[in-house]
């Protein structure tokens, strides 16, 4: 037999020779050193194309993939009862009803309702391949140019702070916000949304409250919470160390590597032990946690200027959810209770590449199903905050992190 | 009549996703197609469903390739710009985020022909389904194969040393 050319050979890697001919080909091969090397490299590339071809699939980075039982379990308190629910539950939702689904997720984050969407496990809190990227040179521009329409609650809460000076929130802006976002949103939700769905009931079901770590649910719950989740508490307890010596190795730059969480968590305190007795005093609520979470909770909602300090967002209260594998987890919720999440990712490897290690001065908002991100950089450290809100409502909450 | 669309949803939606977000990069738009497709099924239901599916959705695909081709340049800019900008993550995302823009790329240089043979096999297609889901011979199929799985990993391997090079 005279050498095998490639179509045969793949033929053959894929099983797909008639009985004769593979039985031809395999004798040949077993005699032809070259045909034998060259069925071995056809195999190979199969082999190999398979792999890449399955670097294509939907696996999100790192980032979004870490698991956020958190995050869910939180939306199953504050969602709408029953049949959608359950419907947008489920892993795999018929197709015919997706289309569905996301019409009522628009309009139910419209109407500030956002807690429904981004729950389903198979989308994570940034796709950035779907992503409507877009891309706010300067902030500041971009929020006097996009109006906020969403989650009137928190938009209200962070719209009314008055912009310290050199803040990224504009005059201008968040004034003709104030006008006529907040009427919108009230009137669509009442259409669409039954006003009980907006209250997290008060005795949460057990087995509810005893899995929702967000922070805006009833005392009780938290405090539930953080018995039954001693290592989150101990997690919280390190940073709170990490933030009483601001001085520490932490916060000098020159800590490339095993400094990384405490680092991030650093970097969110910023140079402020403040925070630390200011939360000490409201921590009734936390008191049996011995405060550890209220040192990173954000200031209550009556505080004059939450704004100027980094790691807190108006109007909303923040819970550190996990600092593994150095990247840390905030979890903020807002008074509404629509839960954000907050990563901070040290740059590990930064230092091998060449890519400029340079504050990005941007944030980058994608936006998928319901579900905005927004990214930024700071002395090398990497932000993601994502929730479901808008993107310009989260540019904002951006803002005040920054 | 007679098609039972839960069954078919259920055995081929997901293999049909995959492929349609390996082909396009773009998971929503990978299940809007997978819905057409079964709506399609629906009107007019099939005697041999998988490779009818799987060439349905790439007719579709193809037909909205033509009818947005410039909207598809304006995306595929967004992206890349998205890319370069882009929040950089831990180090071994960033490897697969890598790895990923290079088999997409590499994936880019294969014909069309070649690319839709090269994704159904990777669902398990056998050379007779993907000989009715692409209308090519038979025969001609290994040869495809041969050739596809070449160029993409020679794609694939320069793209990634000449991005190692450009990086220094």
């Amino acid at each position: 037999m005279s050498h095998v050319d490639d179509g045969t050979l793949h033929e053959l890697v894929d099983n797909e020779l008639a009985a004769a001919e593979r039985i031809a080909v395999e004798a040949h091969l077993a005699s032809c050193g070259d045909c034998a090397k060259r069925f071995a490299e056809a195999t190979s590339l199969a082999r190999q194309t398979l792999s890449l071809l399955s670097a294509l699939d939907d696996v999100r980075g790192a980032v979004q993939v870490i698991p956020m039982p958190a995050v869910s379990s939180a939306v199953r308190v504050t969602s709408l009862p029953a049949p959608r629910s359950a419907a947008a539950r489920a892993t795999r939702p018929p197709m015919w009803t997706l289309r569905r689904l996301a019409v009522a997720a628009s309009v139910m984050l419209v109407a500030g309702v956002s807690y429904q969407v981004g729950k389903r496990g198979d989308v994570p809190a940034t796709a950035l391949e779907t992503a409507v990227a877009v891309k706010m040179p300067r902030p500041s521009a971009s929020l006097r140019t996009v109006p906020s329409v969403v989650d009137a609650p928190s938009s209200q809460s962070y719209v009314a702070t008055p912009a310290p000076a050199g803040r990224l929130v504009p005059r201008g802006g968040p004034r003709a916000d104030a006008e006529s976002s907040p009427r919108e949103p009230a009137a669509a939700e009442r259409q669409t949304v039954p006003a009980t769905a907006l209250r997290i009931p008060s005795p949460v079901p057990t087995s509810q409250a005893a899995a929702a770590p967000a922070a805006s649910v009833p005392d009780g719950a938290q405090q539930r919470q953080q018995q039954q989740q001693p290592q989150r508490v101990q997690m919280a307890e390190q940073s709170q160390s990490d933030r009483a010596a601001p001085s520490s190795p932490a916060r000098r730059g020159d800590d490339r590597d095993g400094q990384s969480r405490s680092r991030a968590s650093g970097e969110m305190s910023g140079a402020q032990p403040a925070p630390v007795q200011q939360q000490r005093a409201p921590s009734a609520r936390t008191q049996e946690a011995g405060a550890s979470v209220a040192d990173l909770a954000a200031a209550p909602a009556g505080n004059v200027s939450p704004a100027k300090k980094p790691g807190t967002l108006a109007g909303y209260t923040t819970a550190l959810e996990s600092a593994e594998a150095s990247v840390t987890r905030l979890r903020y919720t807002s008074s509404a209770g629509t839960p954000l999440t907050l990563l901070i990712v040290p740059s590990v490897g930064e230092a091998k590449r060449t890519r400029a290690a340079a504050d990005v001065s941007e944030f980058v908002v994608s936006t998928a199903n319901g579900v905005s991100a927004v990214r930024w950089q700071t002395r090398g450290v990497r932000y993601e905050l994502s929730g479901a809100l808008a993107p310009d409502s989260l540019v904002k909450l951006a803002a005040q992190l920054k | 009549m007679g098609l039972d669309l839960g069954a078919l949803f259920h055995e081929y939606h997901e293999s049909l996703v995959r492929m349609l977000t390996r082909r396009t990069g773009d998971r929503g738009r990978a299940e809007e197609l997978a819905q057409e497709t079964f709506a399609r099924a629906v009107a007019a239901p099939p005697t041999n469903p998988r490779p009818w599916l799987f060439a349905v959705a790439l007719n579709l695909l193809r037909e909205e390739g033509r009818n947005a081709a410039t909207r598809e340049r304006r995306l595929v800019l967004v992206k890349d710009e998205d890319h370069v900008a882009a929040y950089e993550q831990p180090d071994d995302a960033y490897e697969r985020e890598e790895t990923r823009l290079h088999v997409r790329a590499a994936l880019a240089q294969l014909s069309e022909r070649d690319r839709d043979v090269l994704l159904l096999q990777a669902e398990g297609f056998d050379y007779d389904e993907i000989a009715q889901a692409t209308g090519l011979a038979r025969g001609a199929i290994g040869t495809t194969l041969a050739r596809a799985r070449k160029r993409m990993i020679d794609v694939y391997t320069q793209g990634e040393g000449g991005s190692h090079v450009a990086r220094g």
